[in-house]
């Protein structure tokens, strides 16, 4: 199929977000609601106060009808999103985060209103942006330990991969393209049975542009052909 | 040098990229004559391809030329895999300029040390692989930038495929850019019409209006 090149091997940011709203949050309704019968699966019924769990895209809808106060997550407040962005400055590692934390975070703030749920929206706003900045500084230090077959990251989240994906993917299938020519010219070489490199050339596989779902990125030279 | 052929896999065939890459002439001598070929060198004096002729040839060509029943062509080692250039290399790979010595670098070199089978020093392909790896550091620092390609002296110096993974890192960075901004989703003005509207960030316009 002809995709455009930024979608051949990666996620756009959008679908991203769209897979990031099933995610579970608590709610807790304003209104009594019925049991809402869905395809998939039932939710409800919705008996205020009590706070039920529901996939975020639900969430939203009923906040933005007023139906419902969102309970914002854990890690989203001013004083944990302070202590993560001190601890992801003092680490070498990335700091485990909820894996699709960007797009939950996001979609949040955009959903609050004043004196809400999300006590220090602005805040967190600028939080959000330190910490992705000093992941993103990581992120560029990591390619200096990248060898020739793989590179081993943990706790990247969904949008730092998506990002990631294409510049990779390439660069290790030339990287691998490149070794296997180089052993070409060792004892053994010509006829493929050195213990380096898996295929001669550009080989065709494809490998999955679809993302992993743990966090944890072992990118592989999948001789993704570009 | 010898040169035999290498078996042509489907993929290949079709990469544009490859095809740009095999366009590189290589300098070939006829180890045979061959008759009516005469104006491949690009004069009218000929009609015959004489025994010993030094033609500029194609990678392509080369490449069907020297099968493994007869070798039709001898070639030396192109300029760019010298050894001269070779130690630069090893020296400082990021401060070599590929694109002067070689638009497809890469891909030539993959392509040569394939059709040598094995006769090129084994530090020739260990170089060329390591140089791509220390170059790669560099290029993936700027794929967080908006470098242009005629202005900027670090892009010039990049081989096709190295800009091709600055290009693709570029667009990623710039579409989460995007989408952290909600661009798409935001009406703004047109560009086109009055005086330049927000950019893509959602920065104001000089003079001050905002989209």
């Amino acid at each position: 199929m002809a995709l455009p090149v930024q979608l051949q091997s990666a996620l756009s940011p959008a679908e991203a977000e769209f897979l990031a709203e099933n995610e579970r949050i608590q709610i807790e309704p304003l209104v009594r609601l019925p049991v809402l019968g869905l395809i998939e699966t039932e939710f409800g019924p919705f008996v205020p106060p009590r706070s039920v769990s529901v996939p975020l895209w639900l969430a939203i809808v009923l906040k933005k009808r007023g139906l419902c106060l969102i309970k914002p997550p854990r890690w989203l407040t001013a004083e944990s999103l302070q202590d993560l962005v001190q601890a992801e400055r003092t680490q070498d590692q990335f700091t485990p985060l909820p894996f699709h934390y960007m797009e939950v975070a996001k979609m949040l703030l955009e959903a609050h209103v004043a004196g809400d749920d999300l006590p220090d929206a602005g805040t967190c706003q600028t939080l959000l942006q330190d910490l992705r900045e000093a992941r993103r500084s990581k992120a560029r230090q990591g390619v200096e330990i990248m060898d020739q077959s793989h590179i081993r990251v943990d706790h990247l989240a969904q949008m730092e991969l998506n990002e990631l994906r294409p510049p990779f993917t390439m660069s290790f299938s030339m990287m691998k393209r490149l070794q296997a020519a180089a052993n070409l010219a060792r004892p053994g070489g010509l006829t493929g049975t050195t213990a380096v490199g898996t295929g001669s050339g550009a080989s065709g596989n494809r490998g999955g542009g679809m993302p992993s779902s743990s966090g944890t990125a072992a990118y592989g030279g999948s001789g993704l052909s570009y | 040098m010898s040169w035999t052929a290498r078996p042509l896999t489907d993929v290949d065939y079709y990469d544009l990229d490859g095809i740009l890459a095999e366009q590189q002439c290589l300098p070939a001598t006829f180890q045979v004559h061959i008759p009516g070929m005469g104006y491949l060198d690009g004069t009218e004096e000929n009609e015959d391809i004489l025994e010993g002729t030094k033609i500029p040839l194609p990678v392509w060509l080369i490449d069907t030329l020297n099968t493994d029943h007869e070798m039709l062509v001898e070639t030396d080692l192109p300029k760019a895999l010298t050894e001269a250039v070779l130690r630069h290399l090893r020296a400082s790979a990021s401060k070599v300029n590929l694109q002067a010595l070689c638009p497809y670098y890469f891909m030539v070199a993959e392509k040569l040390q394939h059709m040598a089978e094995g006769t090129l020093p084994i530090t020739t392909g260990d170089t060329i692989a390591q140089a791509f790896q220390d170059r790669l550091k560099a290029v993936l620092d700027h794929t967080q930038t908006r470098l242009e390609e005629h202005t900027s002296e670090f892009v010039q110096g990049l081989d096709m495929v190295e800009r091709d993974i600055l290009k693709r890192g570029q667009d990623a960075s710039l579409q989460v850019k995007r989408w952290a901004m909600r661009t798409p989703a935001r009406i703004r003005r047109a560009p086109a019409l009055g005086m330049g509207d927000a950019d893509v960030y959602g920065r104001p316009a000089r003079g001050g209006r905002q989209g």
